[in-house]
């Protein structure tokens, strides 16, 4: 099975899947003719990440930063609420 | 598809349903104010629980919304319901001025007796009703449309399909000299700077982006974290991380046209063109603002699928998620789920706009044929 994932901008690194997606499979990203192989599971509409992405780096989806890195994330990987948090309405002790 | 058939107001407004509105504007008559409604077919009824001792901000909008909806275009007709005199006055200034049929009954004119109050009101909405079924449908354009839209229990396919597409109609109406409203302030976190740059002057570019800080520091200041309330957990299953990329979907809905300015929660847009509403995210609370600011009609999206409804704006609700059009098809007006298939937008557009321009004319809406619509009108603050 060929498995999509949608990209919307040219420097996002994330794009939203239309499956789900198990470990080790060919994931071709739309936009971007460019070929990732997941290296975890990713739920259907989720978002799988297109390059090895450092903590602390921001996440562009759509041209915009919706977040940023809270641990390394590698290519091919499910990005979401474990992995990412948002940069708005902080409380204090949160970072 | 740039013409519909609606009601003429006396006030040059168009209405696409006639409507008997029955507002009852106190907490003591809310009960005599159901079984008005019961007795009454084809009357809609919105009411408001509160009464004396609402202060500021709580009182000046109430006061607004009351107005609002009772101008709405698509209420022929008001039956006002109070137990305080004062309450309705300045609304009948407002229906008189615009010339709108009316009655305004509160309990002292029954002599505190609410049955006798419940019999007279139901013969003075029937006499309503009488006049306002004769009024004939004509045909108008687009320009005299004000659309809202809003999106509830969004997931990605909301923010990259079904959202963008209802942007292109929010575009076409605009484009066809109407009005469109988005509102959710919260919604916009993340994206504020990009709608500032799209504010026809320097003053609306400001006041978005202070909007927007204003209720993020709410959040902050009342310690309420996000993550889990909007996104909320609904949200977050779908697939959604942060306000942020909730917010890029939810805007998209407004499509690409200049922002005229903001408007305060329920407010009258005072021109065509793109408005924003300074308003609460959750949807019963938005959808009242948006019909007491005039909105005919309402273009929802979602994703897991949301059952709620305007009862004064037809609500139709769309998704793109195919597994949602087809568990909820009694629910979803439109399935725009082809988009993940073909990303034919175009195809879509033309659809979606056939869709809207039946229901402008007459086709129902699963709210409207199943009663799921309602009115709430949001509260400020404490009362005395």
């Amino acid at each position: 099975m060929k498995f999509l994932a949608l990209c919307s901008s040219d420097n996002d690194n994330v794009a939203n899947t239309f499956d789900e997606i198990p470990v080790g499979q060919k994931v071709e990203i739309s936009n971007k003719k460019k070929v990732i192989i997941s290296t975890t599971k990713i739920p259907k509409y989720h978002k799988i990440a297109l390059n090895d992405i450092p903590q602390g780096a921001s996440i562009i989806k759509n041209g915009i930063c919706i977040g940023k890195a809270i641990k390394d994330i590698d290519i091919g990987a499910h990005i979401h609420v474990h992995n990412i948090l948002s940069n708005r309405a902080v409380l204090k002790g949160e970072s | 598809m740039d013409t519909f058939t609606g009601y003429l107001r006396q006030n040059g407004q168009v209405g696409i349903r006639n409507e008997l509105l029955i507002l009852n504007l106190t907490g003591l008559t809310s009960k005599v104010a159901e079984r008005i409604h019961q007795n009454l077919n084809y009357s809609k009824l919105v009411s408001f629980e509160y009464g004396m001792g609402l202060l500021n901000k709580d009182k000046e909008i109430s006061q607004n919304v009351f107005i609002g909806l009772s101008l709405n275009p698509n209420v022929g007709g008001v039956l006002l319901i109070s137990a305080d005199q004062s309450r309705s006055e300045i609304v009948i200034e407002q229906l008189k001025k615009n010339k709108k049929p009316f009655r305004n009954i509160f309990l002292g004119d029954a002599g505190s007796d609410p049955l006798e109050m419940i019999t007279t009101a139901i013969k003075q909405g029937a006499e309503i009703l009488k006049e306002i079924s004769e009024i004939k449908k004509n045909q108008f354009r687009l320009d005299k449309i004000c659309l809202s839209v809003e999106c509830g229990l969004s997931d990605p396919t909301s923010g990259l399909f079904a959202n963008p597409l209802i942007g292109k109609i929010s575009d076409k109406i605009i484009s066809s000299g109407g009005i469109v409203i988005i509102g959710e302030t919260m919604e916009w976190l993340g994206v504020e700077s990009d709608l500032a740059k799209r504010a026809v002057s320097s003053d609306v570019r400001n006041q978005i982006e202070k909007i927007v800080l204003r209720r993020e520091k709410l959040a902050i200041d009342n310690g309420i974290n996000l993550l889990g309330i909007n996104p909320n957990l609904n949200n977050i299953e779908g697939g959604l991380s942060t306000i942020e990329e909730k917010a890029i979907g939810s805007s998209i809905k407004a499509g690409s046209s200049k922002i005229e300015g903001v408007l305060e929660y329920g407010e009258i847009p005072k021109k065509s063109g793109l408005w924003l509403m300074d308003a609460p995210s959750y949807t019963p609370e938005s959808l009242t603002g948006f019909s007491s600011a005039g909105s005919q009609i309402c273009l929802f999206s979602t994703g897991s699928g949301n059952c709620y409804s305007s009862d004064l704006m037809p609500t139709i609700r769309i998704t793109a998620n195919p597994e949602t059009a087809s568990r909820l098809s009694h629910q979803i007006d439109h399935d725009c789920s082809d988009l993940i298939s073909d990303g034919n937008f175009k195809k879509a557009e033309n659809k979606l706009l056939e869709d809207l321009v039946s229901v402008l004319n007459g086709k129902l809406c699963y709210g409207e044929i199943l009663g799921e619509g309602s009115e709430t009108i949001s509260r400020f603050g404490e009362a005395l």
